[in-house]
């Protein structure tokens, strides 16, 4: 998934400094047409204008290429393109002696930092660290025949410190194109984290509200054929209490399922507030209830009414129950038992809640990932994607300043503790 | 006075069984059983020798699909004609109850009228 959104992100990015490219080197094209009939600068020649021809023609199949490539690995040729390119320039401009095209090396390298990533940064720097210190030195002694507008040759010791002074700046401007990459790219992964966080939430919701639905409109049929009898009775009539009394009932309950769904549809509000934590488990059994009822799983539970309360988010609580009765509604296609507890730890200073589940196990492999709240990290397949709440899981318990640990017997099933820290008590 | 037929009804929904019961029963010319959940089916169509039988998909425990097999497999259930009544109105979910030999599907909420005639149709193509 995540692999998904970067690389159409990537393309996006790539089709957009595509046109860039273009614009750029038609610019420079007819930059260079602009100095030579003017300034009559010999070494411009039909060679010259044929490699930036070239350039700009390899834009014109860009789009489609990128589409049917590996996007990953056609970035670095495009780079390595980019930079032999920039280098025959340098030296058919006069090596050294062409500071003004080296900034083209700059426009690569800060094309790998904002377009790519921090290793296709090191890749363009040495690249270009490499050939254009092979330009410099075969120019120089003469392995290159030379290319110099003014025709002087320089001292070894200032060929030397020219190169050097070049090469400094292209690993100095590598340093901070790789800095923006990994800053955009832990940006860009906040928004894709986000991005999926919704998404889970969505998953569920779009999961339950199958079934709530189901059971809004038998209540909806129920409470029709109630009217219909109603209608044809006189008033005062036997079971006319009755029925009017289940349609009550049943408008409750619909009105209960669907304002459940609401609110876990809702932004969290992102306020902290005393929150009983068996209220939160009774509000995601509440929500979950259409899709477990007609499973074969019971849920058993046991929630200590002494529990004190918790500061947090009561809608992030209640997803972190909902996420894991889904999850183990997944692993527990058949029958099964949900055993959700809750208890005051033994330091009296902690909310312990243990839910347990009697389904397939987690692999043992699979568990430190869970354990280390990897993103996006599920042990379901794509069909069955509720699971993907068990990172959402760990990272709001988190952020409520709690733990969680996972014991997982595969074919067994799996136990989730969370720990909570209980609200204290200010003294009276 | 002719024979009153028989019809089980099978849901989970308490209601909507005691509101077609009053509408077949206030007729007359029906005896109805209810059953809140499909895991006994068949030791009660033995019992009760229904002669038409209306049946929930979404159930907890036994679902209707499931019991309609169970149906077709036993020798005196595969003789009654079988009526699913279900909210689930999606196309997929009507196929799959055909292929488990379900004669007709009706969606709630249900007229009187349309039940009963459903009834009659399949009581007469039965007979």
């Amino acid at each position: 998934m995540l692999e998904d959104i970067s690389k159409a992100e990537l393309l996006r990015k790539y089709r957009f400094a595509g046109k860039i490219r273009l614009i750029s080197f038609s610019l420079f094209f007819f930059f260079l047409l602009l100095i030579k009939y003017t300034g009559g600068y010999s070494y411009i020649n039909a060679t010259f204008f044929a490699v930036i021809f070239f350039e700009i023609i390899l834009n014109q199949p860009y789009n489609f290429i990128i589409q049917r490539v590996n996007i990953y690995r056609f970035q670095y040729y495009q780079m390595a393109a980019d930079i032999i390119a920039v280098s025959w320039m340098v030296y058919y401009m006069g090596g050294i002696e062409a500071p003004v095209v080296t900034l083209a090396y700059y426009a690569v390298i800060l094309w790998a930092g904002v377009v790519s990533s921090a290793p296709a940064v090191f890749f363009a720097v040495g690249l270009t660290v490499l050939l254009f210190s092979l330009v410099v030195i075969l120019e120089y002694y003469g392995l290159l025949p030379f290319t110099g507008y003014y025709h002087y040759k320089m001292p070894i010791f200032q060929m030397f410190s020219v190169l050097m002074g070049n090469v400094s700046f292209f690993f100095a401007f590598g340093y901070f194109s790789a800095r923006a990459a990994l800053v955009i790219k832990s940006l860009q992964r906040k928004r894709y984290e986000d991005l999926l966080k919704h998404e889970h939430k969505f998953r569920a919701i779009g999961h339950l509200v199958g079934y709530a639905a189901h059971d809004v409109l038998n209540h909806l049929a129920n409470i029709s054929g109630y009217v219909e009898l109603l209608l044809k009775k006189k008033s005062g009539a036997a079971g006319e209490e009755e029925m009017i009394k289940s349609i009550g009932a049943l408008t409750q309950e619909s009105t209960h399922l669907l304002s459940g769904l609401m609110h876990f549809s809702q932004k969290p509000s992102e306020v902290l507030k005393p929150v009983s934590i068996n209220g939160a488990i009774e509000d995601a059994i509440e929500l979950t209830r259409p899709l477990v009822r007609y499973s074969k799983i019971a849920i058993e539970k046991r929630l200590d009414p002494a529990n004190p309360l918790v500061m947090g988010e009561k809608e992030r609580l209640q997803e972190i129950f909902t996420a894991l009765i889904l999850n183990a509604y997944d692993a527990m296609p058949g029958k099964g038992t949900l055993a959700i507890a809750t208890a005051l730890a033994d330091k009296q200073d902690s909310i312990k809640i243990d839910v347990s589940d009697t389904g397939s196990g987690i692999q043992p492999q699979d568990i430190s990932r869970i354990r280390d709240g990897e993103p996006f990290f599920t042990t379901q397949g794509e069909e069955r994607k509720l699971g993907l709440g068990l990172a959402i899981t760990h990272e709001i318990v988190t952020k409520h300043g709690g733990t969680i640990d996972i014991q997982s017997a595969v074919g067994k099933g799996t136990a989730f503790v969370i720990q909570l820290p209980a609200l204290q008590k200010e003294p009276s | 006075m002719p024979e009153k037929k028989k019809v089980l009804v099978v849901d989970d929904e308490t209601d909507f069984l005691k509101i077609v019961k009053i509408n077949l029963e206030e007729t007359n010319n029906y005896e109805v059983l209810t059953l809140s959940s499909a895991n006994d089916i068949i030791s009660q169509v033995h019992i009760f020798k229904p002669d038409v039988i209306l049946l929930d998909i979404l159930m907890p425990g036994i679902k209707g699909i499931e019991a309609c097999e169970m149906l077709n497999k036993d020798s005196m259930g595969e003789r009654i004609p079988i009526i699913m009544l279900s909210a689930l109105d999606k196309d997929t979910d009507k196929l799959k109850t055909f292929k488990a030999g379900v004669m007709d599907y009706l969606v709630k909420p249900v007229k009187k009228e349309v039940l009963i005639s459903k009834i009659e149709k399949h009581l007469q193509f039965k007979q």
